[in-house]
C-alpha cells in the first residue's frame, strides 16, 4: 500500500483544491485575529473586555480551534473525502489507477489515508497559525496571554478533537461519493448533512419515545467530543468517551461500506 | 449474486528492485518467450441483469503478436478488456494470465499488463510527466528515468511539463501509450487507441503497436477500425453482440474472401455459372445481373483456366479480374445488421461497398 500511498498524496501535492482550501481557511483565520484586533484598538476599552479575553492564547484551543476551524473545517474535510474518490470516477482515471493497484482494498485504504494525512495536515498548520496570530494580537493590545504550564497538552488535545469530530463526516464524503461515482454529489449532500442533522434531529427529539436518536447522530457526539476539557460547555451533552466511540462507529461504519461495495462493483465507466 | 473482485496480493522483489511477481513464467527476465500464451480466457461470459455483454468468449494472445479484437460499437470488446483488467468480474468463465489464473494473483495486472480503456484518462491538473510518475508510484518498483525515456519514445519530452488538459488528442493517445508500458509489461491491451487521431497521429500510433510486439510483448488491439487492425495485426477474432463469429490470422481471412470477377453479355450469364460450376476448383458461382458479372470463388491465378473454359463452350468475356476482399468486406458480412448501432456501421460500409463495386466495374 505504500506506493499506493505516496501517489495518493503526490497527487494531492499537486492539486490545486487542498491549497485553495488551505489558502480559504488561512484568510478566514486572518480574517477573524484581524477584525477582533481592530475591534480592540478601535473602541472604548469597556466595551471590548470580552473580546480581549478571547484572543488569548488560552482561549485558542476553545475559541478558535474548537469553534471556527470545528465549523469550517468540517466543510474543508467533506470536500476534501468526497474529491478524494469522486473525482476518480468524473475524470475516469479509476480505469487506469485501478489495474496498477494491488488490490482494490489496498486502493481505497491508501485514498482515506491520504485524506487523513491532508487533512491532519491542514488543521494543524491553521490551529498553529491561529495560535501565532493570538499571541501577535494579545501582545500588541497587552493583555496577559493566560497560558500556564499545562497549556501545550491542551492545544495539541484541542487540535486531535477537532481533528476527529472532522473524520466521520469526510468518511460520509467519501461513501457518497463512491456510490454515487460523483463528486459533487458526496459535497453537496455532505454539506447539506451538516445543518440538516441539527435542525432534523431537533424535531425528533420533540418526541418522547425518540429522543435518544440525536445521540446516535453526528453533532450532538462532535460537540460533546470538542468540548470534553469545558464542562460548563458539556451541560446536557453525551460523556466524551460515549461520543467519541459513537464517532469511530460512523468513521468505521461508512468506509466499511465504502469497501464491501467497492470490491463488488464493475468498473464499467468512469 | 455480486462476485468479489480478486484482492490477494503476492510478489516477490527482483535482484535489481523491481517487483516481480510470484511464480515463473517465460524467459528468465520474466518477460514471454515468442510464442507462448499470456494471455487466454475460457468461456468469459458477462451479463448485465438480462442482457449478455459477452458470451462464452475463448481468446488466446501469444507473445510476440499483434491480436486483433474486433467488433462493431456494443459487441463487448470494452467489457471483455474490463474483465481481463479486474475492472469487471465475470459472470462466468476464467481468465489466465501468463499461465496464472487472474483471482490469485492481482499483482500481474500491476505489473505485466499494460493498458488503455477506450480514451486515455488522466489527471487533468497533472503535467504529463507527473501523471505518469503517479501511476508509476502507485504500480511501484518503477526504476528511474523510466519515467522520461518512454515520454521520449512517445515524442512527448518537449510537452512534458505542460498541464494534461492542455494537451492535444493525439497527445493524449501517446502519453497513454507510454502510461502502458511504464512496468515493461508482457501483455499491452489497446483499446480503440487512434479513436479521434487524425491520420497523421493514426499513422504514428500504428507505427508504434508492432514495433511493442517485436520487442516480445504480446498486443491485444480492440478496435473497429478495420483498416488499422489488416495493417498492423497477425491474427483476429471477430466479436458479434458478445459471442465470437470468426477467428484466424489476417492473411486467411482475407485469403478467404478472394473471388475471380467475369464480365459477360447478359444472355451469357447463366450458361456462363454452369460452365464455370462444373471446374473441380470452383467452390461457387454468383450471378450479378446489374453488373452482367460472375463472382467466382475461386484462386485468383486461375483467371485462365475460366477463360479457357468459357470460350470452350463460345463464351466470351469481356474482363476476367481477380479481386480481394478486405478485412472491412469479411467483417461487414459477419456483423452486419447485429444492433441499431452496429447497423449504422454496417450501413457505411455497404455504401463504401457499393463504392468499391462500381468503382471495379468502371
Amino acid at each position: 500500500m505504500g506506493g499506493l500511498l505516496r501517489s495518493e498524496l503526490f497527487r494531492l501535492s499537486k492539486r490545486p483544491m487542498p491549497w485553495i482550501m488551505l489558502t480559504i481557511l488561512t484568510a478566514l483565520v486572518l480574517l477573524l485575529y484581524g477584525i477582533q484586533w481592530v475591534q480592540i484598538e478601535t473602541q472604548p476599552a469597556r466595551e471590548t473586555v470580552g473580546l480581549r479575553q478571547d484572543v488569548r492564547p488560552v482561549e485558542v484551543p476553545g475559541f478558535a480551534i474548537g469553534g471556527f476551524l470545528s465549523l469550517f473545517g468540517t466543510v474543508m474535510a467533506i470536500v476534501l473525502g468526497a474529491s478524494a474518490v469522486g473525482t476518480e470516477f468524473g475524470w475516469g482515471t479509476i480505469r487506469a489507477l485501478l489495474p496498477r493497484a494491488r488490490g482494490r482494498v489496498p486502493l481505497l485504504l491508501a485514498k482515506m489515508v491520504a485524506v487523513a494525512l491532508v487533512l491532519a495536515a491542514m488543521v494543524s498548520l491553521v490551529s498553529l497559525l491561529a495560535l501565532g496570530l493570538s499571541a501577535i494580537v494579545t501582545g500588541r493590545v497587552g493583555v496577559d496571554g493566560g497560558t500556564d504550564a499545562g497549556f501545550a497538552a491542551d492545544f495539541v488535545a484541542a487540535v486531535a478533537r477537532v481533528f476527529y469530530t472532522m473524520l466521520p463526516y469526510a468518511a460520509v464524503a467519501f461513501l457518497v461519493a463512491l456510490l454515487t461515482r460523483s463528486n459533487a454529489a458526496g459535497i453537496t449532500i455532505g454539506i447539506v448533512f451538516l445543518p440538516a442533522e441539527g435542525i432534523l434531529l431537533e424535531l425528533i427529539a420533540l418526541v418522547d419515545a425518540l429522543e435518544w436518536v440525536p445521540e446516535a447522530f453526528l453533532s450532538e457526539n462532535v460537540e460533546a467530543v470538542n468540548t470534553a476539557s469545558d464542562d460548563e460547555a458539556r451541560e446536557g451533552l453525551p460523556g466524551a468517551w460515549r461520543a467519541a466511540a459513537v464517532l469511530l462507529a460512523w468513521i468505521v461504519g461508512a468506509l466499511a461500506l465504502a469497501l464491501a461495495v467497492f470490491r463488488r462493483r464493475d468498473v464499467t465507466s468512469g | 449474486m455480486a462476485t468479489t473482485l480478486p484482492d490477494t496480493a503476492s510478489v516477490s522483489t527482483g535482484l535489481d528492485g523491481h517487483v516481480q511477481p510470484a511464480g515463473g513464467f517465460g524467459g528468465a527476465d520474466g518477460r514471454p518467450t515468442p510464442g507462448e500464451a499470456v494471455l487466454r480466457t475460457r468461456g468469459l461470459t458477462k451479463r448485465f441483469g438480462a442482457i449478455t455483454a459477452v458470451e462464452g468468449l475463448d481468446l488466446e494472445v501469444r507473445a510476440g503478436e499483434v491480436f486483433g479484437f474486433l467488433g462493431p460499437n456494443g459487441a463487448g470488446k470494452s467489457t471483455t478488456v474490463g474483465m481481463v483488467l479486474g475492472l469487471i468480474a465475470p459472470t462466468s468463465g476464467t481468465v489466465e494470465l501468463f499461465g496464472r489464473p487472474l483471482g490469485a494473483d492481482r499483482s500481474v495486472v500491476a505489473r505485466r499488463v499494460g493498458a488503455i480503456i477506450e480514451t486515455p484518462a488522466f489527471y487533468p491538473y497533472l503535467s504529463g510527466r507527473d501523471n505518469l510518475r503517479a501511476l508509476a508510484m502507485a504500480a511501484g518498483g518503477v526504476p528511474d528515468g523510466t519515467v522520461d525515456r518512454l515520454l521520449a519514445q512517445v515524442g512527448l519530452t518537449e510537452r512534458a511539463g505542460g498541464k494534461y488538459k492542455t494537451y492535444s488528442l493525439g497527445m493524449k493517445q501517446r502519453l497513454g501509450i507510454a502510461s502502458t508500458l511504464l512496468t515493461d509489461p508482457g501483455l499491452v491491451i489497446l483499446d480503440e487507441p487512434t479513436n479521434g487521431l487524425d491520420p497523421a497521429g493514426q499513422r504514428e500510433i500504428r507505427a508504434i503497436i508492432p514495433r511493442l510486439a517485436r520487442e516480445g510483448r504480446a498486443v491485444l488491439l480492440a478496435s473497429h477500425l478495420l483498416n488499422e487492425v489488416e495493417h498492423v495485426c497477425d491474427r483476429v477474432v471477430i466479436v458479434r453482440r458478445g459471442r465470437m463469429v470468426e477467428s484466424g490470422s489476417v492473411a486467411a481471412l482475407v485469403r478467404r474472401g478472394e473471388h475471380i470477377e467475369v464480365g459477360l453479355a447478359a444472355a451469357e450469364l447463366a450458361p456462363g455459372a454452369e460452365v464455370l460450376r462444373g471446374l473441380p476448383f470452383v467452390e461457387r458461382v454468383d450471378i450479378d445481373e446489374a453488373a452482367r458479372t460472375l463472382r467466382v470463388g475461386a484462386p485468383a491465378e486461375r483467371g485462365a483456366e475460366l477463360n479457357r473454359a468459357l470460350a470452350g463452350q463460345g463464351l466470351f468475356a469481356g474482363t476476367i479480374a481477380p479481386r480481394r476482399s478486405s478485412l472491412e468486406d469479411i467483417f461487414l458480412e459477419l456483423t452486419e445488421g447485429s444492433t441499431p448501432g452496429e447497423q449504422a456501421i454496417a450501413g457505411a460500409g455497404r455504401g463504401r461497398r457499393r463504392w468499391r463495386r462500381g468503382r471495379a466495374a468502371a
